[in-house]
């Protein structure tokens, strides 16, 4: 008499594939958390856009005063700027006093001073007048009167 | 004599048909591997035109609308496609990392509870180790997976010597080393499966005792490099997963010592 002795159960291909597969969703999912989770805290984190308010334009009333438009002004020149050098800073004391700047600016060449005439010449003073004589007591003459 | 020559050829016969069966494994293996780089390189040089996302495509394409539009949003979120800037790389590592620490753990406590005694007692031996078995498959499997992806990232830029060689990563070189350590730990237990006959039971159990420092530096790596540390969640993973496996240690170390001193 033969008994049958079952075999004991191993872990199977079924079992390793279950396994498997579980921990492949375990996996996406969790990448899937963790991108959303990452999503919304990139969008908490973004500057808040204030809409911009849309203006309407409304017609105007018939009897509105029609305003007088206003000339184009005449093209301005361009306004002069100072041209930029990359240079290395060479003993220029605009340099040696910025040294956050890298940028050594154009010397600036300016218009030469107006210089002022020379003064016109002093004319001589006259000779002081002589000085009057000191007449005595008495003796004066008076005219007019006896 | 007739016997003998008998039992000779056919272990002659098995020795071939072992060298031919890991031969096929080997050329199977070389070919998968070439396989999967030529898809990765046609996909990094062309990723709309490549035979993956036709492949893909085709494959949605038989799902329902609903579906369809469903995991396009999905794919959005999760940072695909694949292309030089996207942030799934750094999200496929983390996923993975996490899923390769529960899978670590599972067999950790899978192997105390056997070890205790503690497991059920209808769960036969021969099922619950090869369950113990592959869950450390698996676990090597997602902590390669983790360790492979970082390499698309582009915001870090690791190479293959910063995943490789431990405390040269440019990212917390430290806890990332540690991380490597206690990879190269797992592989080396979970080759220890397969060379226990060769090694002897005493020397592959003192081996085995190994599994806690993998344990340790995975938990440490995680604690420490994870990016998700500080969520609460993840807190509660690793206070949880790290006082369960305490636990377990010290039940098996009370049981060793009781039965070791007689203790009633």
């Amino acid at each position: 008499m033969t008994t049958n002795r079952r075999k004991p159960p191993k872990f199977t291909a079924t079992g390793k594939i279950t396994l498997t597969a579980l921990s492949l969703i375990g996996f996406v999912g969790g990448w899937n958390l963790i991108a959303r989770q990452e999503n919304q805290q990139a969008q908490a984190n973004e500057p808040v856009q204030v809409p911009t308010p849309v203006i309407s334009a409304s017609p105007l009333p018939p009897t509105a005063t029609p305003w007088p438009t206003v000339a184009p002004l005449a093209e301005l020149p361009p306004i002069p700027t100072l041209a930029a050098i990359q240079s290395l800073p060479a003993a220029n004391p605009a340099v040696a006093i910025n040294p956050v700047s890298n940028v050594e600016l154009a010397p600036i060449q300016l218009a030469p001073l107006p210089t002022l005439a020379p003064l016109p010449a002093v004319p001589q003073a006259p000779p002081p007048p002589p000085p009057m004589p000191v007449m005595p007591a008495g003796n004066s003459n008076r005219s007019g009167g006896s | 004599m007739v016997s003998q020559s008998k039992s000779t050829a056919h272990s002659d016969l098995r020795t071939i048909l072992d060298v031919l069966l890991v031969s096929l494994g080997m050329v199977g293996g070389a070919v998968a591997a070439v396989a999967g780089l030529w898809l990765w390189f046609d996909y990094q040089a062309s990723p709309d035109n490549s035979f993956l996302a036709l492949f893909s495509g085709w494959l949605v394409s038989l799902l329902p609308v609903t579906a369809q539009s469903y995991l396009t949003r999905q794919t959005q979120v999760m940072g695909l496609p694949l292309t030089a800037h996207t942030s799934a790389y750094w999200y496929m590592a983390r996923a993975g990392g996490i899923t390769a620490y529960l899978l670590l753990w599972a067999s950790t406590v899978w192997g105390l509870l056997l070890s205790t005694k503690v497991a059920p007692k209808r769960v036969p031996p021969s099922l619950a180790y090869g369950i113990h078995e592959y869950l450390s498959i698996l676990t090597v499997l997602f902590a390669v997976l983790h360790a492979t992806v970082l390499l698309g990232d582009s915001y870090i830029n690791f190479n293959v010597f910063h995943l490789a060689v431990p405390f040269i990563a440019p990212y917390e070189p430290l806890w990332t080393g540690l991380g490597t350590i206690g990879l190269y730990l797992t592989v080396a237990l979970v080759a220890s499966f397969y060379l226990r006959k060769h090694i002897g039971q005493r020397a592959w159990r003192m081996f085995h005792y190994l599994t806690f420092g993998a344990y340790l530096l995975a938990l440490l790596h995680g604690i420490k490099a994870g990016s998700d540390s500080d969520l609460l969640v993840s807190m509660l993973l690793y206070w949880v997963t790290g006082f369960s496996v305490l636990f377990l240690t010290e039940l098996s170390i009370y049981r060793h010592l009781q039965k070791h001193f007689k203790w009633k």
